[in-house]
């Protein structure tokens, strides 16, 4: 395993190092030959597409990684797309790979310049190459941006080749004002900003805003076989402003969308979150939030054994749980004013809310909430993705240094 | 002071919860190349560095910014700068 470096001061025809770093990423990828290679990139801007065909897949106990150096601001943001490739960077069906900023300051993919898109699945990162190819598992993209792309910001989604991608966690990401594709008429699919197919994969943590086309996280398959979407956990992530629903668990068997906020998506006609599509067996939807969309809950016909409880519906157009599907269980869903803070830049829980205690106790399941406070592991829950008195998480950055001097 | 090395110095911010600075230096204002992490555990983390680590003779460029132990991080103070110099003597006497 060996480190590399990559600095707006380095040339390629350097070898790499600290001291001497390559100028592109491009050639920076090029040296991560061995699993458990990393790539450092230091602060800059890189107009560069990124293929990750030249290096090496890690291994379960050697990620191979490209990051940010230090808490350096990196922002990549290709002029032009290199022939044949659809996204800007691009996992070629690697496995091990992880991709990542830091917190407080994300690596940024800035889709601006991209043209129109090229193929159904043209989006910012991509998991799969080209149509036919196989996926990817195992990436991790964390503290990343992802903004302005027309299509998707996202697409870990093969077409419809095995396997699929599998076991990728996208954490900690911002997504937003992707998708205004939509308005060209790139709406077959609808250019969603997290799509999915594949299995035992984890979005979580994540914000996803002004979606200008499409839904917010989609886990989808049209094939109705089971394994195609499975097993898949969407969690702790804020979605506002989707032009369609926030998310839609669809497809396969044993998903899970849980501790999520959703608000302002979907109006009219869209839905916080919907259970639909032929092979969603076993969807769970828990102690989300949903505030202010076109429909609350929406579990479309084919859905078969769907479990919806303990979730929050407030000033959604239909505050319902509509349920058309089969075998579905659903309970302690609250539907009347939950006393927000400040809804909808607060959705903590005041003293005496009705969401407090409304809850009942999932703790087999999981164990804390959306700010990763623990919740109560024996008796009632709040409704909701707050638990009532948690310590909210401290956002607030220290002060700017002052009285700044060198010698 | 070597010409080839750089005293930063600056103000202790007074966040409870602040776990260290990170210098930022580079050739070019705003395009910082090279980092130093100044958090060694006590409450009170240092508020000066001493960066010694150049490649290259030339106007060299200084901010600093803080963090907590939540990792939330301020924005960078304005720039300051020092023209290093002797650096490849420097280096010539470290072979």
């Amino acid at each position: 395993m060996a480190t590399y470096y990559v600095a707006k001061t380095g040339s390629d025809s350097n070898p790499g190092t600290q001291i001497l770093p390559k100028l592109t990423i491009t050639a920076g990828l090029g040296l991560l030959t061995a699993p458990g290679d990393i790539l450092e990139i230091k602060g800059g801007v890189y107009v560069e597409t990124l293929l990750m065909n030249a290096i090496a897949s890690g291994t379960a106990a050697a990620q191979t990684t490209i990051k940010s150096f230090g808490t350096d601001d990196v922002i990549i943001r290709p002029s032009t797309f290199i022939a044949g490739n659809t996204s800007l960077v691009n996992f070629v069906a690697r496995d091990y790979i992880t991709l990542k900023g830091s917190p407080g300051h994300y690596l940024v993919v800035d889709g601006v310049n991209v043209p129109f898109p090229l193929d159904t699945h043209s989006s910012a990162i991509r998991g799969s190459a080209t149509s036919g190819v196989s996926s990817c598992g195992n990436i991790i993209i964390e503290y990343v941006e992802v903004k302005n792309t027309p299509y998707h910001a996202v697409a870990l989604h093969p077409y419809h080749a095995l396997p699929q991608e599998h076991h990728c966690i996208i954490r900690h990401c911002w997504f937003h004002d992707n998708g205004a594709g939509a308005a060209e008429g790139w709406t077959s699919p609808y250019p969603h900003c997290v799509y999915m197919k594949g299995k035992d994969n984890i979005i979580e943590d994540c914000i996803i805003e002004r979606q200008k086309g499409g839904l917010g996280i989609h886990l989808y398959s049209q094939d109705t076989a089971s394994g195609e979407v499975d097993r898949n956990i969407i969690r702790r992530n804020r979605i506002s402003n989707t032009a369609q629903t926030g998310i839609l668990v669809g497809g396969g068997s044993d998903n899970m969308a849980y501790d999520n906020i959703v608000h302002d998506c979907g109006e009219p006609g869209g839905v916080g979150i919907r259970v639909a599509y032929g092979g969603a067996n076993n969807s769970q939807v828990y102690n989300n939030t949903v505030y202010s969309c076109g429909a609350f809950i929406q579990i479309l016909s084919g859905a078969v054994g769907t479990i919806v409880r303990n979730n929050i519906g407030y000033q959604n157009t239909t505050n319902t749980v509509s349920n058309g599907g089969t075998g579905t269980i659903q309970s302690n869903n609250l539907m009347a004013n939950p006393s927000f803070v400040n809804a909808p830049a607060d959705f903590h829980l005041q003293a005496g809310s009705a969401a407090i205690n409304f809850g009942t106790n999932l703790s087999s399941i999981f164990t804390t909430d959306f700010d990763g406070v623990t919740r109560p592991a024996s008796g009632a829950w709040e409704a909701g993705a707050y638990e009532f008195g948690g310590a909210p998480p401290d956002t607030t950055p220290p002060a700017v240094p002052t009285g700044l001097t060198v010698t | 002071m070597a010409k080839s090395d750089a005293l930063v110095d600056w103000n202790s911010n007074t966040e409870p919860d602040l776990a260290g600075y990170i210098v930022s230096y580079g050739l070019y204002p705003g395009l910082y190349t090279h980092t130093v992490g100044l958090n060694n555990g006590t409450p009170t983390p240092p508020s000066q560095a001493l960066v010694t680590t150049f490649n290259s003779d030339g106007l060299w460029y200084f901010a600093v910014h803080a963090f907590d132990t939540s990792l939330n991080a301020s924005a960078k103070t304005s720039a300051v700068s020092k023209r290093i110099t002797q650096v490849q003597s420097k280096l010539r006497h470290r072979r």
